[in-house]
């Protein structure tokens, strides 16, 4: 490479330079956190609920946050990834009028590019509304407070959304032309070519953008804060035993972190770090999922489709 | 098998005038004299054709008996052995007589009345009438661009899938005009075969049994649609290679075996018409010759048509073949009149090789 031009060297080595540099940001990451992660995270914290607590010993652990964070991925994703894969589907494989395509097309943008505080009340305020009432939790006096894990979940799945549309339509494109035209020529009917043909044949990439958008569920903090009511505990509304939580307000993990952060009320830095722990290898979890669920897919069907392959 | 040669049409296929030279040293390796062609073998042969049509007429279109009784007298005219290179087992002479016992055509399946088909202002195929019989493999030759795609895939309507094409005249399935069905009902009777092998990204068994699944709330268990997947696979001459896992991943396979997958795949759901757009131009040579022979078998159970720009693929496969040039139908005729004896200079040229 020496004989190179010297302009082309220097991209050369800017290029490795960057490469290295962001996996030294990322390892850096995690050996921090995993080391303050080790030493704080104690296995009762995740089955031991938070307590209220001047001492930083006696403030409990963070299952109900845990719990909170379980609960608004599944809601979050069970609405986004079908909304996410028909809108897909359709813009793929109808996408008429041009002028509806064009606007759904640039209605995701603009929910990918808006900030998720943004979101947050938007949230609020819909499900603020009366007649939405049943959704979320309600005070004694009757008042709709718009906090609940269903309205929260609701909200999250407006930012799962974009990365899941995305990846499916993605997916979809990169389908050959004649795949959908031999089974026409078998006398399907459209709908029956995208069931039976095409959303099996990009399964690897819906389950990567579902991944994509679990990872900002999770690592939301603004929609929690806001829309969930941020409780220390989860508190259900009303007795019913399901409902009843989901009608309630609760926290999240991120949320937890930034209440015991030193920038948040509770103080409890340790557990914050442990709490943070968890968060990431979560996050990580949810990482290799994405490639072995490909890989998978790649073995079965002999298809590779662009997904990821660690 | 000296029976079989006996046939008139076998003697109508290579007249002796007519023979250009390549056939001369064919026939003065084999040693014999083919008669010159008179015309009253022309009108014998036509009274033998006309009766085969009125029995083959007569019969129901199904009689599985009827069907096995033939495949009984007939012997293969290639063995397909697993994982062994495919040999054409029969010399060149006795592998004519099959195909010409094979042949005498059917009832009438698809008959094209006047049908032109347009892109936007562009007219691709202009006036086309011709009818296509069981028993018989239609070959579509011609240049590139000049409408045989177009026409091949109005006959399954899979032409209405390009917004700008709109197409006039009638294209009538047994008697039926084919606009007349649903799109659906249509094509899983004239199914089609593509140039690409495009099996599904699932199994064997599941691309096999994809046609077959009716749209409906209850689908048919994997027990019901065995057989069935077993049939298709056998009469596509893949059964052998691949009974050990159905389940393997169909892009697992071969491009030939891929290709043939595909062929199962189309005559599953027993089509009366199965359509070929170039089926072995992305293959090699020996997966060629199996498909070749596959169409050979085929044509006994329904009508073939097929898209080739290989002239001599269009020589080894085909009983009658029309040649289209900028979209008109310049000739249709026997194989053997079209490339011997063509009535129009544009289709000489072209079988000569001179443009194209």
């Amino acid at each position: 490479m020496w004989e190179w031009r010297i302009r082309d060297q220097i991209v050369l080595v800017a290029a490795w330079v960057a490469g290295l540099g962001l996996c030294l940001v990322t390892g850096a990451i995690v050996i921090y956190m995993g080391v303050r992660g080790l030493q704080y995270l104690r296995p009762d914290l995740l089955v031991s609920r938070p307590l209220v607590s001047t001492s930083e010993s006696g403030t409990g652990g963070f299952l109900d946050p845990l719990l909170g964070t379980f609960a608004l991925t599944a809601i979050g994703i069970a609405i986004a990834l079908p909304l996410g894969v028909c809108s897909a589907a359709w813009i793929v494989e109808y996408g008429r009028p041009a002028w509806l395509a064009r606007l759904v097309e640039s209605s995701i943008e603009i929910v990918a590019g808006t900030p998720d505080v943004v979101i947050a009340i938007f949230g609020l305020t819909i499900f603020e509304l009366g007649i939405l009432g049943p959704l979320s939790s309600t005070s004694e006096a009757g008042v709709v407070t718009g906090h609940s894990f269903i309205a929260a979940g609701a909200t999250m799945s407006l930012i799962a959304l974009p990365p899941l549309y995305t990846a499916a339509r993605d997916g979809l494109l990169a389908v050959p032309a004649h795949m959908r035209e031999a089974a026409f020529a078998l006398g399907k009917t459209r709908v029956a070519t995208i069931r039976r043909v095409l959303l099996p044949a990009v399964r690897s990439n819906i389950a990567t953008g579902a991944t994509l958008g679990i990872s900002r569920i999770v690592g939301d903090t603004a929609i929690v804060i806001i829309v969930l009511g941020e409780t220390q505990r989860n508190e259900p509304n009303g007795s019913l035993p399901i409902l009843g939580f989901l009608r309630g307000t609760g926290s999240s993990l991120t949320s937890y972190v930034y209440d015991n952060s030193p920038a948040g009320e509770g103080n409890a830095a340790n557990k914050a770090y442990a709490a943070a722990f968890v968060l990431l290898l979560f996050i990580l979890a949810l990482n290799a999922a994405v490639g072995w669920i490909s890989r998978a897919q790649a073995r079965s069907s002999g298809f590779d489709n662009g997904g990821i392959h660690d | 098998m000296t029976k079989l040669i006996e046939p008139m049409e076998n003697m109508m296929m290579i007249p002796d005038e007519t023979l250009a030279d390549p056939w001369k040293s064919i026939d003065e390796e084999r040693g014999e004299v083919v008669p010159a062609l008179k015309t009253t073998d022309v009108r014998d042969a036509v009274q033998a054709r006309d009766a085969v049509q009125a029995r083959d007429a007569v019969q129901p279109r199904d009689t599985a008996s009827a069907q096995v009784q033939e495949r009984d007298v007939v012997p293969p005219v290639r063995t397909i052995v697993v994982g062994r290179e495919p040999v054409p087992v029969a010399p060149l002479r006795e592998r004519e007589a099959i195909r010409s016992a094979l042949a005498g055509a059917g009832p009438e399946r698809l008959r094209l009345d006047d049908v032109s088909i347009y892109y936007g202002p562009k007219r691709a195929v202009n006036s086309v009438s011709m009818s296509i019989h069981q028993g018989e493999v239609l070959a579509l030759i011609g240049p590139s661009g000049c409408g045989k795609t177009s026409l091949l895939r109005t006959l399954n309507r899979l032409t209405e899938l390009t917004p700008s094409a709109a197409r006039s005249g009638n294209v009538l399935l047994d008697g039926q005009d084919v606009h007349a069905l649903r799109d659906t009902a249509l094509r899983s009777r004239v199914a089609m075969v593509f140039q690409q092998p495009n099996p599904f990204p699932m199994s064997i068994f599941d691309n096999v049994a994809f046609a077959l699944r009716e749209q409906s709330r209850k689908r048919p268990r994997r027990r019901e649609l065995e057989p069935l997947v077993i049939d298709a696979l056998r009469r596509a001459g893949l059964y052998e290679e691949v009974r050990d896992d159905l389940d393997r991943p169909a892009l697992r396979l071969s491009g030939g075996q891929q290709q043939r997958l595909c062929i199962a795949r189309a005559i599953a759901p027993r089509p009366e018409v199965l359509l070929m757009d170039e089926p072995c131009s992305a293959l090699d040579p020996i997966s060629t010759g199996v498909i070749e022979d596959l169409i050979g078998e085929l044509r006994r159970e329904l009508a073939v048509v097929i898209v080739t720009h290989n002239l001599a693929q269009a020589q080894r496969v085909a009983d009658k073949v029309a040649f289209m040039y900028l979209g008109d139908l310049v000739e249709y005729g026997t194989a053997a009149q079209v490339f011997e004896e063509p009535r129009a200079e544009r289709t000489r040229e072209y079988v000569h090789g001179t443009f194209g």
